[in-house]
């Protein structure tokens, strides 16, 4: 499965201050936010593990636990 | 004996695609949402390439010895892209270096061309603001360099990849995606060359 990541709400957040910037005319504020923008992805592109595996014994626990608990 | 039919196993019982067939047609999706953002360009600088509004007009600002090296340089770094492929696909990691290189070099001397001609275009009084004409050719001309220098700074990241990460999946795939930008903005390019520049000479 694909690892977690907050990758997407951080750039996101640089999107709203570029956005914001760019219609006020704020340039050094639409600088900022299009460089944070970029080195977020530069970072998500450089992470070592991209994925984590989910064991089929802890899935197999998980279904028991919630077929136990659904149970009548 | 088994049959062709026996030894593969039905499209419900392979499982998923190959990542890298996934990933490919995720940027496919991408490319063509990009294509249907330069259609709507297109169409508006077609209806608007008349609204001179009694300014200058393509056939008298348009220098076609610029544009004609800048469409060769594009052309050319497309080519060069091709073999960077066939060098990643061969894990050849000096000829892969080389090839972005020029790729690089051929793509920031078609952009430098695009930012003289805009300067030259500005300086003459041909600015964003004078007409619609203009407003419609700085758009989508503009929109095509800001897409070749994002290309760009792809490509220089993608280098550092494979420099530090080396050539594993993630970094292929991400090379293959590469590629099909580059291709993809060269395609777009040649739309535009005949639109814009050969037909706007046109008398």
């Amino acid at each position: 499965m694909p690892k977690n990541s907050a990758t997407g709400f951080v750039n996101a957040f640089f999107a709203v201050v570029t956005g914001f910037a760019l219609i006020w005319h704020i340039w050094w504020m639409a600088g900022v936010g299009l460089v944070g923008a970029f080195v977020t992805l530069l970072v998500f592109a450089f992470r070592d593990e991209e994925e984590v595996e989910i064991p089929a014994e802890q899935i197999a626990q998980f279904e028991r636990r919630h077929q136990a608990e659904v149970a009548p | 004996m088994m049959s062709v039919t026996d030894a593969l196993p039905s499209a419900s019982e392979a499982g998923p695609a190959p990542k890298r067939i996934v990933v490919a047609y995720g940027f496919w999706i991408f490319l063509l949402s990009d294509i249907v953002m330069f259609s709507a360009l297109f169409a508006a600088y077609a209806v608007l390439v008349r609204a001179t509004a009694g300014g200058p007009t393509g056939a008298q600002l348009f220098n076609q010895v610029s544009v004609a090296i800048e469409t060769a340089c594009l052309l050319a770094s497309s080519y060069t892209c091709g073999l960077m492929s066939l060098a990643v696909n061969s894990r050849r990691r000096a000829a892969t270096y080389f090839f972005a290189v020029v790729t690089f070099v051929l793509g920031a001397a078609f952009l430098a061309l695009e930012i003289r001609e805009f300067a030259d275009m500005i300086a003459r009084g041909a600015t964003p603001q004078r007409s619609a004409f203009l407003s419609a050719f700085f758009t989508l001309v503009g929109c095509h360099g800001l897409h070749v220098t994002a290309g760009l700074v792809w490509l220089a990241v993608m280098m550092a990849q494979v420099a530090i990460k080396g050539f594993r999946a993630s970094v292929e795939r991400r090379l293959l995606c590469f590629a099909l930008f580059w291709h993809a903005l060269d395609i777009i390019w040649v739309w535009l060359f005949t639109v814009v520049y050969l037909m706007g000479v046109r008398p």
